[in-house]
């Protein structure tokens, strides 16, 4: 597939409508069954790919309408990180976690929605996957040293995931890092974490850097001129 | 019949065996049918605002079921505090009321016991807001009638918002923001803050005199940086706050805005704000009651009436014929008390209609009226999920005017910005059943609890967490700080 001169792409996640958000809290009183869910999850991402298509873009995703957030989706793949369940509210919440040993490795289970994207669109794929730095922000480390040494190490983990995204077809990774903007202090080893986790990635990789979004606001003041 | 006391003291106790009595003799005479009875609610209230919207006894009708041919429900609301046990014939007066639920609901038919001033409407849109609105675009002139100042009709003669050791702590939190954001170079070159609904501007003022010197007094500049933003509704009242803050005027400015959507007037200021503040606005900003009741949800309608005795009265006095009175009010609302004769008889007679002005109510499901009467930041969905945990009979006021200039509020705070608010905030949805939330008439304007619960709800959807802290710098206040901190 040949891209133009300059591609255009989503970058973020796509819009979630407020009746999705109500059915995920249905789901989580057990009102509907996870089976149903998924169905509605692959509905709507269906409708998010048909949507970038119809716009235009040349690089689509996912809308990554299946993740509750950009960390909850990370966090509760990753092996060894404990999730109090209970911790929170709504959707968009994030849960409590907490690292309380090494991390093992072993896969996540990103490999499937890549291929689900794959298979409904006839243009390039994007995946998008939150970065170490952001993750370490968001866990709360009883077991490392520092929160560069857990950063390092949810890096190790991950990274033979993106190269399964890579094996199954996926030439575009974005790695989204939003919390480098409110922790700039943190940059010499957050870079060092970002590198370990594309090493040996046999994809574009994209660093998506921003002031956040979350729940429709910036985290941090600054500006994108 | 179902009794419920809504509020007990000791002083009431006579009053609440007077009541049940009458209710029963009225029973037991047959005035009030057996299947009629089975099919009452009776509220014992103790109406704290010595002014306002309630007849000693009230009577309401409750949408029936569709089909349903039996007597209808009806909710009965004594103000036990009107009742002087001995004197106030009660028996005469439940069962006018009820007669007066059960027939009266069409527009003004003849032999009616009150003057109409309106069709059953939503709160919102009742002409008591009417009213308000014309008490603060005239705000000097009643002032001048009745010789006190807004503040000075408050219960305790002053607000709450100036009290100097409250003030003190909020110059103070605001500062050690300022000193963290400066500690981590995040600090505007310009410092934000804004005053929504600015009163006689004294909170203002005195806030910038403590701030200032705070500044001073820790060797750091922040003072003038500070870009201090005055809003209101009213141009009268922001023109009558300017002496309060004439010894920082260079930093102020003075904006009319909409108090249910600053960001109106202020998108420019989209997360840049660090400090908004207001007090005792909320509570004078339009409302809807809601019922919910076996699982279904009702609208409290109301209709604003005079008792046809106080109506002859007035128009007696004032010279207005009782088949004038309602136009006559309806221009003098339109903002013209002069209509009814020269300065001073108008503003008399528009104090005399609203001493004697009254609230009848309805409750009409939600099914069955034509629009959603929510606010637009609130949906039905939302609210049952908010009420899923609240007692299931309950009469909660939705505050939709409260809400809206709260999430309207929000969008203009930055990252580290926060919104305090002082006001009279119901803060859990169960002590509605614990008493009388108003409305009710503070000098010359609408007063109502705010419902601090459903903000504290709606705010956590939209990414803060709000909290409640008791004004403890007066004792005996009612008041409580809203305060928000953002989720991250």
């Amino acid at each position: 597939m040949s891209l133009p001169l300059l591609p255009t792409t989503i970058v973020g996640s796509y819009s979630m409508p407020s009746w999705l958000e109500r059915i995920k809290a249905e789901f989580s009183s057990r009102r509907i069954s996870r089976h149903d869910l998924d169905d509605i999850y692959d509905t709507v991402a269906k409708a998010a790919i048909k949507d970038q298509e119809v716009a235009g873009l040349d690089i689509v995703t996912d809308g990554e309408t299946r993740r509750d957030n950009m960390v909850d989706y990370f966090v509760e793949r990753l092996p060894g990180v404990h999730i109090d369940r209970s911790s929170k509210k709504f959707s968009y919440d994030f849960y409590s976690s907490v690292v309380l040993g090494k991390l093992p490795l072993a896969p996540m289970g990103l490999v499937p929605d890549f291929q689900f994207l794959r298979a409904y669109t006839a243009r390039e794929a994007k995946i998008s996957i939150t970065g170490p730095h952001c993750l370490t922000k968001r866990i709360n480390n009883q077991f490392y040293s520092s929160e560069e040494a857990l950063a390092l190490d949810i890096a190790r983990v991950m990274n033979p995931e993106l190269k399964a995204l890579a094996a199954a077809g996926a030439r575009f990774i974005q790695i989204d890092e939003p919390y480098y903007s409110g922790y700039p202090e943190d940059l010499p080893w957050a870079v060092n974490a970002l590198n370990a986790l594309v090493d040996g990635v046999d994809a574009r990789v994209a660093a998506h850097i921003c002031y956040g979004n979350r729940y429709g606001r910036p985290s941090w003041e600054g500006s994108y001129d | 019949m179902i009794l419920k006391l809504n509020h007990l003291r000791g002083e009431t106790a006579a009053a609440t065996q007077e009541v049940t009595a009458a209710l029963y003799a009225l029973l037991e005479e047959g005035q009030i049918p057996q299947d009629q009875f089975s099919r009452l609610r009776v509220h014992l209230d103790w109406i704290q605002y010595k002014q306002n919207f309630r007849d000693v006894v009230m009577a309401a009708p409750v949408d029936p079921e569709p089909g349903e041919q039996t007597a209808p429900f009806i909710d009965v609301f004594v103000d036990t505090r009107q009742v002087v046990p001995g004197a106030t014939d009660l028996r005469a007066t439940i069962l006018s009321a009820i007669a007066h639920a059960t027939s009266c609901t069409a527009p003004q038919s003849p032999g009616c016991d009150r003057l109409l001033l309106e069709d059953f409407t939503s709160f919102r849109t009742s002409i008591a807001w009417s009213f308000n609105s014309l008490y603060w675009r005239r705000l000097d002139e009643w002032e001048k009638s009745t010789g006190k100042s807004y503040e000075q009709a408050l219960p305790g003669g002053s607000s709450d918002a100036s009290h100097p050791d409250g003030v003190a702590d909020s110059v103070a939190d605001f500062w050690t923001l300022l000193q963290d954001m400066e500690k981590k170079k995040q600090l505007p070159p310009e410092i934000f803050i804004l005053e929504l609904g600015v009163g006689a501007g004294a909170r203002c003022g005195l806030w910038l005199n403590k701030f200032q010197a705070l500044d001073r007094q820790r060797g750091t500049h922040f003072y003038l940086k500070l870009r201090v933003l005055l809003g209101d509704y009213s141009l009268a009242t922001l023109d009558m706050s300017r002496p309060a803050v004439k010894d920082h005027v260079d930093l102020c400015s003075f904006m009319v805005i909409d108090a249910l959507n600053p960001l109106k007037t202020l998108s420019f200021l989209r997360h840049k704000i660090l400090y908004v503040h207001s007090s005792n606005m909320y509570d004078n900003l339009p409302d809807e009651e809601f019922l919910r009741r076996d699982g279904r949800l009702y609208l409290v309608q109301v209709r604003m009436y005079l008792q046809m005795a106080d109506a002859r009265r007035i128009g007696a006095t004032f010279g207005v014929q009782l088949e004038r009175m309602r136009f006559v009010i309806g221009r003098m609302l339109e903002g013209d008390p002069d209509y009814v004769g020269y300065r001073a008889h108008g503003i008399a007679f528009w104090k005399e209609v609203y001493k004697a002005a009254r609230l009848e109510e309805r409750m009409t499901r939600f099914e069955n009226l034509p629009d959603s009467p929510l606010p637009t930041v609130l949906d039905i969905a939302k609210l049952e999920d908010i009420l899923a945990a609240a007692p299931d009979d309950l009469r909660f006021h939705v505050s939709s005017g409260a809400l809206e200039s709260f999430c309207n509020t929000l969008p203009l705070l930055h990252p580290r910005g926060y919104l305090q608010v002082q006001d009279i905030f119901v803060t859990s949805l169960n002590t509605y059943a614990l008493g009388f939330h108003g409305p009710g008439k503070l000098d010359g304007s609408v007063v109502n609890w705010v419902n601090g619960a459903l903000l504290k709800e709606v705010g956590e959807r939209v990414g803060y967490d709000v909290h409640f802290a008791p004004f403890r710098y007066r004792t005996g206040s009612k008041t409580n700080i809203l305060y928000t901190t953002p989720r991250d």
